[in-house]
């Protein structure tokens, strides 16, 4: 009896055996590191000087951050402004691509692996071809262009604003376009195909089938899909930050046009000045951004399901 | 419109969107076959034969030792990883134990809160423990990785089996060699494609190498090439040679584990 008992105490302790690593790692490198931003953010704190010259300035980082702070709101605002504009084209552009492939009988994984190439390479490099491609002497871009008379004179694509930010969303779009594909294709597998059958037999046409049996079955694959989106979206930053490294433009490309309130958050934190509690407090304002804009999105979603 | 005129017309689309997917790759690669004079006259529709010179440029440059940096940070980040998300996963899969429900709910919602809010406490942290300019803050990092505990737990929940685990037990087996012995190798797929996903991110990470390593010699691949683009501006087939080379061990990765990772991909949109 004894022993069973002690047997029992010893599994008890088990589970927290398994998990203490994980979670001692979680304390150490993620919950500390959060808070200690936290604090960081009511602080004055020019990194450089050392942790002698800190200095609590309670809510002030905030407040000149909401009042003063134009180039923080331009950054944001480019930031929703390319969101509004790629997340539809990949939502409506992955999901036709999906049901294609999903037609197709044979070569349906060679086509996911192509396309899903861009997804997985490295976001630097993706900056670099891009900004090769899109290079106003020598880019291959301009020279398909002259080559077939579209222009008189090559664009300067990196060198204007509205140009830079298409280049930007063609970048995300051309990255992210295998992933939405791919997402929504194994959504399409667990679509039961009896449904289908049955509304088939029934007179429905493959566009009715799908506007009104596939769509809304694929509902949580897009809620899903658009709130990943939203989060991936706030912290875009290695495609546009090395993007406009080659033309040596001011952070962002030509008026700012390209700045991501990620590029704007590290250059305040880590660049071009070292102040880490402004730098916080940047950080922080859009972790309460990225939560408002997923909590009102997946409200909104849920809502129309009624 | 017959059947096969309409499988046709559904093929064009996916053929002109793949190629827009390659065409990059391919200039990518003429590019590195080329000198930068070639590149200023057009050339680069085809290849050419410039490609050893091209690699010794950028080897000369320091190029392997970012190569060998970025090899064992992803490497160890996988291994560390997977192990504790394994582990992690496993005592919350198999035991039915009162903190559980509180745990599992802790980590979900975490996955939620984008790494990047603490950046600046933990390159402080870092700093503080010594660990600035060295490989080890870009690894432990991932040991903290909800979605590594997440992900296991989503394929625990169909391949362990509490009957499996119970007979072991009556064996005599502990309850860590049964983790190990029973346990890792039902697993199996779910370590693959983990393991796939934390290399491809810990190889691809830009942000946070950037804000720890200052040191050239500790430069990671996404360091380097950022680096070659500012030194080497003038050198246009160097820097396609080092593009070319940056992202050849994530092709290799993929097209051996390219059936897991599509899977790995997609698993937390349809089951989550």
């Amino acid at each position: 009896m004894a022993s069973l008992k002690s047997k029992n105490t010893r599994l008890g302790a088990c589970p927290y055996l398994f998990t203490a690593p994980y979670f001692l790692f979680y304390i150490a490198f993620f919950i500390f590191p959060t808070i200690y931003s936290l604090f960081i953010s009511f602080t004055d704190w020019d990194s450089l000087a050392g942790a002698g010259n800190r200095q609590f300035v309670g809510l002030a980082n905030y407040i000149r951050l909401f009042t003063k702070d134009k180039l923080f709101f331009k950054a944001l605002g480019n930031t929703f402004l390319f969101m509004v504009i790629y997340i539809p084209i990949l939502i409506i552009g992955g999901l036709l691509m999906a049901v294609m492939l999903y037609n197709l009988t044979r070569g349906r994984r060679l086509f996911q692996t192509i396309n899903i190439l861009p997804y997985i390479t490295t976001p630097v490099a993706i900056g670099i071809i891009f900004s090769f491609l899109f290079d106003w002497s020598t880019g291959i871009v301009n020279n398909v262009l002259l080559r077939i008379g579209l222009v008189d004179e090559g664009l300067n694509w990196l060198g204007s604003p509205g140009t830079a930010r298409f280049v930007v969303i063609l970048l995300i779009i051309w990255k992210n376009f295998g992933y939405y594909m791919l997402i929504y294709l194994a959504g399409l597998a667990t679509v039961p195909t009896d449904v289908n059958e049955a509304a088939s037999i029934d007179g429905a046409s493959g566009v009715q089938v799908f506007f009104h049996i596939t769509m809304p079955l694929l509902r949580p694959i897009t809620v899903f899909l658009i709130l990943t989106s939203i989060i991936s979206g706030f912290q875009l930053f290695d495609e546009p930050y090395l993007l406009f490294s080659s033309i040596k433009s001011v952070l962002g490309g030509p008026e700012r046009s390209s700045l991501t309130s990620m590029m704007y958050f590290f250059d305040q934190t880590f660049k071009s000045s070292t102040k880490l509690g402004y730098g916080a407090s940047v950080s922080y304002t859009l972790f309460v951004f990225i939560m408002v804009a997923s909590v009102f999105i997946s409200k909104l979603l849920n809502r129309k399901e009624d | 419109m017959n059947r096969t005129a309409k499988r046709t017309l559904q093929f064009i689309p996916l053929l002109l969107v793949s190629i827009i997917s390659i065409i990059p790759f391919y200039f990518i690669i003429s590019m590195a076959t080329h000198t930068t004079q070639e590149i200023y006259r057009s050339e680069v529709f085809v290849f050419g034969g410039q490609l050893l010179n091209n690699l010794k440029t950028i080897i000369d440059g320091g190029f392997m030792r970012y190569y060998w940096n970025s090899l064992v940070t992803a490497l160890l980040s996988a291994v560390l990883c997977v192990l504790i998300s394994s582990l992690a996963a496993y005592g919350l899969s198999v035991y039915r134990f009162k903190a559980r429900g509180t745990m599992s709910s802790f980590i979900f919602a975490s996955m939620m809160i984008p790494s990047q809010i603490g950046l600046i406490g933990y390159t402080i942290e870092m700093r503080a423990l010594h660990l600035t300019d060295s490989l080890a803050p870009l690894i432990l990092s991932w040991g903290a990785s909800a979605y590594g505990v997440y992900f296991m737990m989503q394929y625990m929940k169909s391949s362990i089996h509490q009957e499996l685990i119970e007979s072991a037990r009556i064996d005599g087996s502990g309850e860590l060699r049964t983790y190990f012995v029973i346990g890792l190798p039902l697993i199996r797929p779910a370590i693959g494609t983990l393991f796939m996903l934390i290399f491809l991110w810990s190889w691809n990470n830009f942000l946070l190498p950037s804000t720890i390593i200052n040191n050239s010699t500790k430069f990671t691949v996404p360091l380097g090439i950022q680096t070659l683009a500012t030194a080497y501006t003038q050198d246009w087939g160097a820097q396609g040679a080092a593009l070319a080379i940056a992202i050849l061990p994530i092709l290799i990765i993929f097209a051996v584990g390219s059936k897991y990772f599509i899977q790995g991909l997609s698993a937390g949109a349809v089951k989550g």
